[in-house]
Parts: structure tokens; sequence; C-alpha cells
């Protein structure tokens, strides 16, 4: 772009800026009023794909020693229980991000409700009017925005602990195929002599059982999210109860309402009466 | 009030669930992840309905805010305010 010239405008509806591009803002004069930074979309830096593609070649040549070696089924069983329980950290990454995005806009709005109270009408105001407001901003709109908050703050925990869990059970996975693959396929070379199919059954075996307990213990430690769930469905019993009557979704949303009374012309006067009424 | 409730929209039409492709074998979640995987959405989808009642809350209760004071201000151009 040459220097001196004004960044592209963006209008809506137009096709969605990209990374880092500039929006702004005008007003009905044209005038520029503010102008936003967009954020560029996450996207799958493909971490899980490179990963499966050159872990099969890998794969094909243990599956083959595993077949000459006469114990084929049960490694294969093992080779295809490792695989399946590869995952896609990128998945749980995104999660993370988007729950921890979701609970800063969350904070957001709620501070922007509790100032706009505090700062625009209780201190000008008096009457039934700003004490119903205040009980409604500060002990029903409140607490709700903190229930969902709770329940967004620990979704994200729970996202970064299966993140960590996922990376690293795919690289220990990748790093156990790789280092035994070339072995495999030298012993498996050698194996027409009775020798060497002993010492190629040896080393299936050493690599079933070092597959073994890499899913024994990726399954023991994704299995203890059972913890981190339960945290969780205690918080969401919490929210249940904030925003369902009796907690239960199914007999729908309590009455959550500001009383109507605070627009009734008639009661108009007990309701908002200027700070400035006592001085004049 | 009213800027909050479509932020807190916002929010609900976002909310993050596990589903349809990723949930495929080798397509992201591990296998033993598929065990949770409905209760992680169970928790999502309360969330969602629980942010699209408190938007809809705000969304309510801003107008009744907004028409009170043109009610207020239509009375004072009326010189009924006391």
């Amino acid at each position: 772009m040459p220097t001196g010239e004004p960044p592209k405008l963006v209008l809506p509806g137009q096709t969605a800026p990209t990374a880092n591009q500039q929006l702004h803002i005008a007003n009905a004069g044209g005038t520029v009023q503010r102008t936003v930074t967009v954020a560029p979309k996450r996207t799958d830096p493909g971490f899980y794909k490179r990963l499966i593609t050159q872990l099969n070649p890998l794969r094909q040549s243990t599956r083959a020693a595993m077949a000459i070696s006469g114990i084929g089924v049960a490694a294969l069983a093992l080779d295809v229980a490792a695989t399946l329980n590869l995952g896609n950290p990128f998945l749980f990454y995104d999660r993370r991000e988007q729950w921890k995005e979701m609970s800063g806009l969350l904070e957001g709005t709620r501070s922007d409700l509790w100032r706009s109270y505090f700062d625009d009408i209780s201190p000008n105001w008096k009457g039934d009017a700003v004490e119903k407001l205040q009980e409604y901003v500060r002990f029903n709109v409140n607490g709700l925005y903190s229930q969902l908050g709770k329940v967004s703050d620990e979704m994200s925990g729970a996202m970064h602990g299966q993140y960590k869990e996922v990376l690293e059970y795919d690289l220990s996975v990748f790093g156990l195929y790789a280092t035994s693959a070339p072995m495999l396929r030298s012993v498996a070379a050698m194996s027409a002599h009775p020798v060497g199919k002993v010492a190629l059954m040896t080393q299936v075996g050493l690599f079933m059982s070092a597959t073994g307990n890499l899913i024994k213990q990726f399954a023991d430690v994704y299995n203890s999210y059972e913890g981190d769930l339960n945290k969780l469905e205690l918080k969401l019993n919490d929210l249940r109860g904030a925003f369902f009557r009796s907690g239960n979704p199914a007999m729908g949303a309590r009455d959550l309402h500001l009383t109507p009374n605070i627009e009734d012309p008639a009661m108009m006067d007990d309701y908002w009466v200027p700070v400035s009424r006592d001085a004049s | 009030m009213d800027a909050s409730a479509t932020g807190v929209n916002t929010l609900k039409e976002a909310t993050p669930r596990f589903e349809g492709w990723s949930l495929a074998p080798l397509a992201g979640v591990p296998i033993v992840g598929l065990m949770f995987v409905n209760r992680f959405n169970t928790i999502t989808d309360t969330w969602k309905d629980s942010a699209g009642i408190l938007s809809e809350v705000l969304h309510t209760d801003s107008g009744k805010v907004s028409r009170a004071a043109e009610n207020y201000a239509a009375a004072a151009r009326a010189g009924t305010v006391k």
C-alpha cells in the first residue's frame, strides 16, 4: 500500500476482513469515529494432520513386523487402540481460547451494566425506581452473570487440561513408533533365521508392552477428568438453580424481570424523583 | 443495558459444542474422550440456554427502562411532573 493513502475501508456485508485488517467505524457525516482491528480467526496449524501422515508409514512397517512375529493379532489390537486414542490438540486449544474469550466478554458486559447504573442512574435519581434497579443490578443480574462466568472459566480450564494431555499422548505415541519402527524393520528382515525370529518376537513384545502402558496411562489420566467434570457439574447446578425454576430446566426459566411498575406513568411520581428535588 | 443484552446474546450464539465431524474416530477427540463428550455438551447447552435467558431478561428490561425515561420526558414536557 502506498504511504499516505488511508487503509482500505471494510464495509459490513462485504467479505469478512482477513487477519489484522482494520475496520473504520464512521458516523453519519462520514467522519471516522474509531478504528477496530479485526483479530484473525484461529486456524488449525495442522499439527494433527501432519502427525497422522507421518505416523502411517511407521505403522505400516511396525504392523508388518508384528505379522511376521506370529503375535500379530494381539499387537494389532494394541496398535489400533493406541492410534484411536490420538487426538487433535487444536480442537481443545480452540475451545479453551473460546471459553476464555467468552468469559472476558461476559465480564465486560457485566461491568457495562454495573457502571451504567452507578454512574448514570444512582447519582441522579432517588425514589422507588432507583431502589428497584439497584436490587435488580446488584442481586439479580450480577448473580446471573457470575454464575455464567464461573462455568465458562471452569470450562476453559478443563479444555486446557485436555489439550495438554492430548498433546502429550500424541507425542509419546509418535515417539514410540518412530523409535521402534526402524528396529522392528531390521529385525523383521532377519526373521527367516530361527534366532532372528526370536529377536523379532522379543522386540514386538517390548513394543506391545510399551504401547499397552501408554494406552493405560492415557486412559487413567483422561479418566481423572472425571474430577474436573464433577466440579463443572457442581457449578452447573448453581447455574441451573439461578436460572430455572427449582433448578430444573424442564420447569422453565425463573421470572427474573424488573418490575413493570417502573414504566407505569401512574406511578411515575413515586418511582422517578430527581436528586435535585430537595435543592429546589 | 440493551448493549449488554446484545453482548450476552452474541456469546450465546458462539458457545462451542463438540459435534459433527470432530467426533468420528481419528478425527480429533481421543476415543477415551468420547465418553465425556456428552457431559461437556450438556454443560455447554445449559450455559447456552442460561445465557439466552439472561439476554432476554436484559433485553426486555432495557425496554422498560427506556420507556420509563420516555414517559418521564413526556410528562416533563407536559409540565405534570410534581
